[in-house]
C-alpha cells in the first residue's frame, strides 16, 4: 500500500519534469483567462467551463503556483496507476506502470501536458477514466469512488470532454446491441450496466457545472453563451484575427477565406503531432497579467523561465515522439498480424477512437488552437502497447517482487 | 620458479602499460569537445575572470583564487589546452579507481573505456572537461569522497592522489566544500542508527573514513583560507556567500516581500530601490549593488536582512518551500545552454595571456557561434531518464547487492546535495546540475562489470536475438 502510494507521489513529480526543466510551470495563451475566472470566481467566456478555474484557485491554495501542475500530475499518475494495475496481465504492472511514465516523459509530451497550466491534461485523464468504467473488471469499490471522482471532476474541465464520454458511450451502446452474446473469455468487453453508470455520470457532470456556473452568477448551463461579445461565426480560425485587430468588422471579412482552409486545416490538425514550441508569453499578455495579480511572489521565477526567455524549444522531443509513435504502430500492426494480443488491441481501438473524438470535437468548438491538440493526448497510444508487453513471457517471469 | 616468477612480472607491468594508455586514451576521448570546438570552451566573463585572478595575483571579492592559479601554473603561461588536458586526466584518473577498487571485475578496462565514450558524446563529461570552469572539479569532488567511503585496500599513492585531488577541489570553487562537508555529516549522521550501521559494515563503509573526508574538506577550506591570506584577501575560503544568498532571495520574491513590510522601521539603503530590483541582481549594470558602492559595501547590509530573513517565521517558511522548489527546478536542469560567444573580457584575457594562441581562440566553433548541444542534450535526457527508472526499480525492488544499492544512494545524495546548495544560495542555473549529472551511470557500469560482465551480457544478447 505504502509502496504504491510513493510510486505514485514519484511518478508525479517526474510528470513534472518540464516544468522544473522550464523553472516555472508551462503557460499558454489561456492560461490568464482561467486563473482570473479562478479567483474572480466568474464564468470565462466560449467554451470553457468555470471547473478548471476554481481547480487552479483551490490546487494552488490561492498562492502556489506549483501545486497546479503537481495536482495534474498526481491525478494523472494515479489514473494511469489504476489503468495498469486493472489491464495490465501479471504482477509486474508496477514495473510497467513506471516504464511508461518514464517512456512518456522524456520521449513524449506528457510531462509538457501535465506540466501546462491548461485543462488538457483532462481530457487524457477522462478518456483514461472512462476507459476504467467501461472496462475494468473486479474494480473494488474504493477504487470505484476515486475514479468516479476523477472522472466527474476531469470532464467537467471542458466541454469537450463532456461531448467526448458520451459520444464514447454512445458508440459502446450500439456496440453492445451487436456484439456477440459469448465472447471468448479474458477480452476486454462492457455491458449496458457500466455503460448506464458512464452516462449517469457526465449527466452528474453537466448537473455540477450548471450548478457552479449558476453559484457563479451565471445561466444554469454548462456553457457561458449569453454573454460572449466575441465573433460565434467562424470561431475556429476568425478568433486570431479577432484578437488581433479587436475588430469584429474585420474578423468577419477574413471568415470567407477562412471557411475555405478550415477543412483542410482540421485533417492537418489531425495528424499534426508534434508539440509546437511554446510561445513567449509577453508582459502585457492576459497571462502575464494573472500571474502578476494573483501569483506576485512568483513573478521573478516567471520572468526567468525558459519560455519566458524564449528558449524553450521541444526538436529532439518531437522527433522522439514520431518515432514513438511509429514504433506504437508496428506493435499493433504486428500483433493484428500474428493475432496475438486480442484484449489490448480492443484497448488501442478503444484509446484511438476516443483520442480520435476528443480532437475532432475540440478542433470544432476550438479557436483556432488546434495546434495543441494531438501533442495534448497522443502520448496515451503507448498505452495499449504496455498492455501488450505484459503479455510477454518475458517480463511475466520477472520476479521483481 | 624464476622463468615463472619473470612471466607473472612480464604481465604485470604489460597490465600496467595496459591500464596507463587506457587512462590517456580516455582523457583523450574526454577533450572531444575542446577537439570538435578546435580551443577550449569558455564561459560568459567568468573564464575571463578567473584567468586574470591568475595572473594578476589577485584575491577577487567573489570566487575563490585557486582555480585562477590552476590555470596560471599548468598552462605553463603558454597554452589553455593544457588546462583542459590536466582536467581530462584527472577526471580519467579518479574514474579509472572507481573501476580498479570498487568493482571486483578483472578485465575492466572495456567497460572503463566504454562508460567514458558514452560521458563523453552522450552526456556532458566531455563538455565538462574541455571547459575552462571549475565546474569539472564538482564531479571530481564527490567522486574522491565517494571513493574514500567505498574503496577499501587503497594503495597508499593512490590514497595521496585522492586526498590531494579532494584538497584541491575542495577549494577551486565556492560550493565544493559544502558539498563535500554535506555528504560526509550525512554519511557520518548514518552511524547513529543500527540498521544503517550494519548497512555501511557490509559495504565496508568505515568511520575513520567518514572522518578523513570531513578532515579533508576542513584542511582544504584552511588552506584555501591561507592562500587568500598569502595573496592579500583575508583569512577567508568561500567569498560572497552572503550577497549570492542575498541574490537568490531577491530571485525567490521574498526580498520584495520583506522590504515592502520593514522599509518603514529599519531603514537600509535597499529600501530607496525597493520598486525597482531587477532580477539580475548580482551583474545587471542599474541593480543597487552597483548603484551603492558594490559587494564588499554593501555585504554587512545584505548580511543584516539575509540573517533577518532567515530567522523571521514566515518569511522562513517561504524560503523553504522555495528552496525545496528550486532543488527540484535545479535537479532537472542539466542541459548545456551556457555556450554563448566568449565576451570582451575573455578575448582580453587569451590576447594578453596567450598570444600565440589568440587567432585559434578566434576561429574556434564557439566564438563563430556554431556549437550547438541539441542532440547531445536529448540523449542525456534518455540516458538519465533511463537511470533513474532503473534506480527507483532497483530501490522498490531491492535488486543488486547493498553495496551498490548505498553507492547508487550517494551518486543520488550528492546529485542532490549539490542541487540544493547551488540552487539555494546561489540560482537555478542549468550549468550547476550539467557538471555533476554525467555521474548518474557509474553505479550501473560498475554493477554491469562486476556481476554481468561483458561477455555475459554478449552472450544474454545472442540469445535473445537467437530466440
Amino acid at each position: 500500500m505504502y509502496k504504491n502510494i510513493v510510486i505514485i507521489i514519484l511518478g508525479a513529480i517526474m510528470l513534472c519534469f518540464a516544468g522544473f526543466n522550464n523553472k516555472f510551470p508551462l503557460l499558454t495563451t489561456d492560461t490568464g483567462l482561467f486563473i482570473n475566472s479562478g479567483f474572480n470566481r466568474n464564468v470565462p467566456l466560449h467554451n470553457h467551463t468555470a471547473m478548471y478555474g476554481l481547480f487552479i484557485a483551490h490546487s494552488s491554495w490561492g498562492k502556489l503556483i506549483w501545486l497546479i501542475i503537481f495536482t495534474q500530475a498526481l491525478v494523472l499518475s494515479i489514473t494511469l496507476f489504476y489503468c495498469f494495475r486493472y489491464f495490465a496481465q501479471g504482477d509486474n504492472y508496477l514495473v510497467l506502470y513506471l516504464a511508461y511514465l518514464f517512456f512518456t516523459t522524456f520521449c513524449m509530451s506528457a510531462s509538457v501536458t501535465s506540466s501546462t497550466i491548461d485543462p488538457g491534461v483532462f481530457a487524457s485523464i477522462t478518456i483514461l477514466c472512462t476507459g476504467l468504467l467501461l472496462f475494468a473488471q473486479n474494480l473494488s469499490q474504493r477504487d470505484f469512488i476515486v475514479i468516479t471522482i476523477i472522472t466527474v471532476f476531469s470532464s467537467g474541465m471542458a466541454i469537450s470532454n463532456i461531448f467526448t464520454v458520451i459520444l464514447i458511450t454512445i458508440i459502446y451502446s450500439i456496440r453492445l446491441i451487436f456484439q456477440k452474446k459469448h465472447l471468448p473469455s479474458g477480452r476486454v468487453h462492457t455491458n449496458i450496466k457500466r455503460v448506464i453508470i458512464t452516462l449517469f455520470l457526465v449527466f452528474t457532470t453537466c448537473l455540477l457545472i450548471s450548478a457552479v456556473h449558476f453559484s457563479l452568477g451565471g445561466d444554469f448551463n454548462i456553457i457561458n453563451l449569453t454573454k460572449s461579445p466575441a465573433p460565434i461565426k467562424g470561431e475556429i480560425i476568425n478568433m486570431q484575427r479577432y484578437k488581433e485587430t479587436g475588430s469584429k468588422t474585420a474578423s468577419e471579412r477574413s471568415f470567407k477565406v477562412a471557411e475555405k482552409k478550415s477543412m483542410n486545416s482540421f485533417f492537418n490538425s489531425i495528424v499534426d503531432i508534434k508539440i509546437t514550441n511554446y510561445d513567449r508569453t509577453g508582459e502585457q499578455s492576459e497571462t502575464f497579467q494573472a500571474i502578476y495579480r494573483w501569483y506576485n511572489t512568483d513573478i521573478r521565477e516567471c520572468l526567468i523561465a525558459r519560455q519566458f526567455q524564449g528558449w524553450l524549444t521541444f526538436t529532439y522531443l518531437n522527433y522522439a515522439e514520431i518515432i514513438s509513435i511509429l514504433a506504437c504502430a508496428c506493435v499493433i500492426i504486428i500483433s493484428t498480424i500474428k493475432k496475438t494480443g486480442t484484449n489490448h488491441r480492443n484497448l488501442f481501438f478503444f484509446i484511438f477512437q476516443a483520442m480520435l473524438i476528443q480532437v475532432s470535437i475540440n478542433l470544432i468548438l476550438s479557436e483556432n488552437k488546434s495546434y495543441r491538440l494531438v501533442s495534448q493526448i497522443i502520448w496515451l497510444l503507448p498505452v495499449p502497447v504496455f498492455f501488450y508487453l505484459s503479455d510477454n513471457e518475458f517480463i511475466k517471469k520477472m520476479k521483481l517482487n | 620458479m624464476k622463468p615463472f616468477l619473470n612471466t607473472v612480472k612480464q604481465n604485470i607491468s604489460k597490465i600496467r602499460l595496459m591500464h596507463f594508455f587506457a587512462i590517456l586514451f580516455s582523457a583523450f576521448i574526454l577533450c572531444f569537445i575542446a577537439i570538435y570546438n578546435s580551443y577550449p570552451l569558455t564561459f560568459n566573463n567568468d573564464t575571463g575572470a578567473y584567468i586574470e585572478t591568475g595572473f594578476n595575483r589577485v584575491v577577487s571579492f567573489d570566487r575563490p583564487i585557486l582555480y585562477g592559479l590552476f590555470i596560471f601554473y599548468l598552462s605553463f603561461k603558454e597554452s589553455l589546452w593544457l588546462i583542459v588536458i590536466a582536467q581530462s586526466l584527472i577526471v580519467s584518473i579518479i574514474i579509472y579507481y572507481y573501476f580498479r577498487y570498487i568493482a571486483s571485475g578483472a578485465n575492466f578496462i572495456t567497460c572503463y573505456i566504454g562508460f567514458i565514450a558514452i560521458i563523453s558524446f552522450f552526456m556532458a563529461g566531455s563538455f565538462e572537461a574541455s571547459w575552462l570552469m571549475p565546474d569539472v572539479f564538482t564531479p571530481v569532488s564527490i567522486l574522491c569522497v565517494g571513493l574514500l567511503f567505498f574503496a577499501n585496500d587503497l594503495k597508499s599513492r593512490d590514497l595521496i592522489i585522492i586526498s590531494a585531488l579532494a584538497v584541491l577541489s575542495n577549494g577551486v570553487h565556492n560550493s565544493h566544500f559544502y558539498i563535500s562537508l554535506c555528504l560526509g555529516f550525512l554519511f557520518l549522521s548514518g552511524f547513529i542508527f543500527k540498521q544503517i550501521r550494519k548497512v555501511y559494515a557490509f559495504s565496508g563503509i568505515k568511520i575513520r573514513r567518514v572522518f578523513f573526508v570531513i578532515f579533508l574538506a576542513i584542511f582544504g577550506n584552511l588552506l584555501l583560507s591561507s592562500i587568500h591570506y598569502l595573496y592579500g584577501g583575508g583569512f577567508k575560503g568561500a567569498r560572497g556567500g552572503s550577497v549570492f544568498l542575498m541574490s537568490n532571495l531577491v530571485e525567490m520574491g521574498i526580498v520584495d516581500t520583506y522590504l515592502a513590510e520593514n522599509c518603514s522601521q529599519k531603514h537600509y539603503q535597499l529600501c530607496a530601490y525597493k520598486d525597482s530590483i531587477p532580477n539580475n541582481f548580482l551583474w545587471a549594470e542599474n541593480s543597487p549593488i552597483n548603484k551603492t558602492g558594490g559587494w564588499i559595501k554593501n555585504e554587512a547590509e545584505y548580511s543584516a536582512i539575509v540573517k533577518d530573513i532567515l530567522t523571521t517565521p514566515k518569511y522562513l517558511g517561504t524560503f523553504i518551500y522555495q528552496s525545496c522548489i528550486y532543488t527540484f527546478k535545479q535537479f532537472f536542469n542539466y542541459d548545456m545552454v551556457d555556450i554563448a560567444l566568449p565576451s570582451e573580457r575573455i578575448d582580453m584575457a587569451v590576447a594578453d595571456y596567450y598570444q600565440s594562441e589568440y587567432l585559434s581562440y578566434l576561429n574556434a566553433r564557439q566564438s563563430t557561434n556554431r556549437m550547438n548541444f541539441g542532440l547531445i542534450n536529448f540523449t542525456q535526457n534518455l540516458i538519465v531518464g533511463l537511470c533513474l527508472f532503473i534506480y527507483l526499480l532497483v530501490f522498490l525492488f531491492r535488486k543488486m547487492t547493498l553495496k551498490y544499492r548505498l553507492l547508487i544512494l550517494f551518486i543520488l545524495f550528492g546529485l542532490i546535495i549539490n542541487a540544493w546548495i547551488c540552487s539555494t544560495f546561489s540560482c537555478v542555473s542549468p550549468r550547476y546540475q550539467t557538471r555533476v549529472i554525467w555521474l548518474l551511470p557509474l553505479p550501473l557500469f560498475l554493477y554491469i562489470l562486476e556481476n554481468l560482465g561483458y561477455s555475459a551480457i554478449l552472450q544474454r544478447i545472442k540469445s535473445v536475438m537467437i530466440r
